[in-house]
């Protein structure tokens, strides 16, 4: 499984290969690296394993003609919300439909994390020692845990008592907090 | 080219890698390893979704002859797109 061939090609040169010859093949070993990933993304959403794996197979279907349609920048972005509309709509299908999946399902294509300057994320750090302190407590231990002091989940987990779900939301709300409380410092400066 | 595909499925260089993603679910990685995967998680919401998915399979092996089942079947598809597009030229 651990090819070497194409590994120091990007998603994005492997995609430029397609768009010169439209030689289906480039797809092939594209797409291959997001076949995991996207049958967690599908299993996360559908929560039965053959739904998710006919599920993905449709993803790549649609995908490949998709491709030959118009040119995609970013390709993990675009694969992801593809991959997680695709799931929507089989719900709507299966009538399984609800407000809150809507909610948070359907991502608009963001610019990709690259776009950010080395310059300005030195400048952030600077921020977020600060911002650290303001989060609540739970999100500041386990982010504090988490990144500065290189626990796991599992020890984490061990450490505070929360459980490895409370583990994972804390540090995803304190996340988005820390960035949320950044920005607004670095507007006010 | 068709040769070498089999090769692939890895990962590109910034990617997190297929096998060690497995490895990380059967819980068959160092403490700092399954730290790294994990702080690749909190950047990446296509990760983590596919984590959380993935962690729901109840058999790591089924779930490894899924994706062995859906590259094939990709395989072969492309294989013959390429043909017809052959006969169209």
């Amino acid at each position: 499984m651990n090819g070497i061939k194409y590994n120091h090609i990007s998603d994005t040169e492997l995609l430029e290969h397609f768009y010169i010859d439209h030689n289906n093949e480039w797809l092939g070993v594209l797409l291959q690296r997001y076949t995991l990933l996207l049958l967690g993304v599908c299993m996360k959403y559908l929560k039965n394993e053959e739904q998710a794996k006919d599920c993905v197979q449709q993803i790549f279907e649609k995908t490949i003609k998709e491709l030959q349609k118009y040119k995609v920048d970013y390709f993990k972005s675009w694969i992801y919300m593809v991959a997680k509309n695709h799931c929507l709509m089989q719900l709507r299908e299966k009538g399984k439909y609800t407000t809150e999946l809507n909610e948070n399902i359907i991502v608009p294509l963001e610019d990709a994390p690259e776009k950010n300057s080395f310059i300005q994320k030195d400048k952030q750090l600077d921020n977020v020692a600060v911002a650290l302190q303001q989060l609540n407590k739970e999100q500041q231990q386990c982010v504090t845990l988490f990144f500065l002091e290189k626990k796991s989940y599992q020890e984490i987990a061990s450490i505070t008592g929360y459980s490895i779900l409370q583990v994972k939301s804390h540090l995803q709300n304190g996340k988005r907090n820390l960035k949320l409380l950044i920005e607004k410092m670095s507007k006010e400066k | 080219m068709s040769d070498s595909l089999k090769d692939i499925l890895g990962s590109s260089n910034k990617d997190i890698d297929n096998q060690k993603l497995m490895d990380y679910l059967s819980h068959r990685l160092s403490k700092q390893d399954s730290h790294d995967i994990e702080k690749m998680m909190a950047d990446d919401d296509l990760l983590n979704d596919a984590v959380e998915g993935l962690e729901q399979f109840k058999s790591k092996k089924d779930m490894a002859e899924y994706v062995e089942q859906l590259n094939n079947h990709l395989q072969k598809k492309i294989i013959k797109k390429n043909q017809r597009k052959k006969k169209e030229n």
